[in-house]
């Protein structure tokens, strides 16, 4: 797509899309998003700093959305729920490989919402294609003494599910979670939770890249400073994500 | 193949078949009412009974797992029964995949009624016979190929379960790992080649099944048409 900028019909090309848009028109972005950063994202793009862009957002699993992507989806931004997908994009040519970012690191809680439910289920996300679930199944085998049973949920969001529902007793699951459930219904529940220490399973990397068929590469390189900004850390931080630099233990 | 999914492709068999089985026993007497059934519910009955046909299984799937929940009334009183959660365990997918066959059992069944010719009824009737013995030696034999049809479409729906089991099952192997589980996770774990051998597996023996079912049931399906 790049090299087409030189020559002739490119800059053709070029000039019919600049042309053919008015002056001042938004710039639409399709960001294809992980389900779990999917609220996140939402509050974050009511940013005034986006008001000249305008957001689609498509969430599905990191897997389905990479899928998609190998298929010519027209997304212009993905952003995964772990840095293996990324990187097998831009490897395969998909992805723009100076675009490469870790937008958010997810945080883990071991939460268990009352006492009533008996049994020694512990619901944790499929460590075979999460990683959210790996680091669980990394934490849960070294660090929780207390007998248990491991229930594989789909994903992060479906482990908050088993133990939502009251079939397992406890689960590990996204701190996020937990605080968007918190904010919607101000349910004491939901703070009861011990927040993991990072260093005690492998970091749950968030990376987001450009897709290399974006027409709006101006655009989508704006709304990826956006998300590296200190100011996306902080709002990061309040919902239950910790940004790359930044340091919740202090 | 792969050992476990040796285990899934065998767990997968077997859930359709007590699915298919349980359903069988269920739907046959109660098809067996409806088709005679000329009340104003009938319309309502039959829709309740084609509504797994419409609903999302990852819905009814979600609402299974509120139902199995112990703190819910429904899961409490099966764990006081038998002492076991039906969340994450065999017992509760086949109870989730009985819901997601249902209309496949029930149709055909209902079908099947509806053709059976009434004079042999009326017959048995003057002839004094018993409703027991008139359903046990007239119309059950008239109605095998239904049930046969019947069995099939169950067994090979279910084969193909997906969302509702990844809702309620728990992934775990040997219990609720169906084939279609395991061939999820390995797509989803970039698994390509397992992913592909196990479709092939599962592909083979549904079409072997609705092969046996056009096969031997050719008039129960095309039914309706041809005896018009």
């Amino acid at each position: 797509m790049l090299k087409l900028y030189n020559t002739w019909y490119g800059y053709l090309l070029l000039l019919l899309v600049v042309f053919s848009n008015p002056l001042n028109a938004k710039e639409t972005l399709h960001i294809a998003v992980a389900s779990n950063f999917k609220p996140v994202l939402q509050t974050l793009v009511t940013n005034p700093a986006l008001k000249n862009i305008n957001i689609k957002i498509s969430a599905a699993s990191s897997g389905v959305l990479h899928s998609q992507i190998m298929h010519g989806a027209p997304y212009d931004i993905f952003l995964s729920a772990d840095a293996a997908r990324p990187h097998a994009l831009i490897k395969d040519g998909f992805a723009l490989k100076n675009s490469l970012t870790t937008y958010a690191i997810g945080l883990l809680a071991l939460w268990q919402p009352s006492n009533s439910v008996i049994n020694n289920k512990l619901a944790i996300a499929n460590p075979r294609f999460s990683p959210y679930g790996q680091s669980s199944a990394h934490y849960a085998k070294n660090y929780i003494k207390t007998p248990y049973e491991f229930v594989y949920a789909n994903n992060i969001t479906h482990a908050f599910q088993f133990v939502e529902t009251g079939n397992a007793a406890k689960g590990l699951v996204a701190l996020s979670t937990l605080k968007s459930a918190y904010r919607k219904t101000k349910n004491k529940k939901y703070l009861n939770y011990t927040l993991i220490e990072s260093e005690k399973y492998p970091e749950i990397t968030q990376q987001g890249v450009i897709i290399s068929a974006t027409k709006h590469l101006t655009a989508a390189k704006k709304f990826m400073a956006f998300l590296n900004a200190p100011s996306t850390a902080k709002t990061l931080l309040e919902l239950g994500y910790k940004a790359k630099e930044s340091d919740v233990s202090k | 193949m792969l050992a476990s999914d040796v285990t899934a492709l065998w767990l997968t068999i077997k859930l359709a078949f007590i699915t298919a089985a349980i359903l069988l026993i269920i739907c046959i007497p109660l098809a067996w009412q409806l088709a005679s059934f000329k009340g104003k519910l009938k319309p309502i009955l039959e829709a309740l009974i084609a509504m797994p046909l419409v609903l999302p299984p990852t819905l009814m799937g979600f609402y299974l797992l509120v139902l199995f929940s112990p703190t819910h009334a429904f899961g409490q009183f099966w764990f006081w029964l038998t002492g076991t959660q039906l969340a994450f365990s065999f017992q509760g997918v086949v109870i989730g995949s009985l819901f997601y066959s249902l209309p496949f059992v029930m149709q055909p069944l209902l079908a099947g009624f509806k053709q059976i010719n009434t004079t042999y009824n009326q017959a048995a009737i003057a002839l004094g016979i018993s409703p027991f013995k008139r359903f046990m030696y007239l119309t059950l034999p008239l109605l095998k190929p239904s049930i046969g049809s019947a069995f099939a479409l169950g067994f090979a729906h279910t084969l193909g379960e997906f969302g509702l089991v990844l809702m309620i099952g728990g992934n775990i192997q040997g219990e609720t790992q169906v084939v279609s589980i395991a061939l999820y996770d390995h797509v989803e774990s970039l698994n390509y080649g397992a992913a592909h051998q196990l479709s092939l597996v599962l592909l083979a023996i549904s079409f072997a099944c609705l092969v046996l079912l056009f096969k031997f049931n050719k008039t129960v399906i095309n039914g309706a048409a041809n005896r018009a």
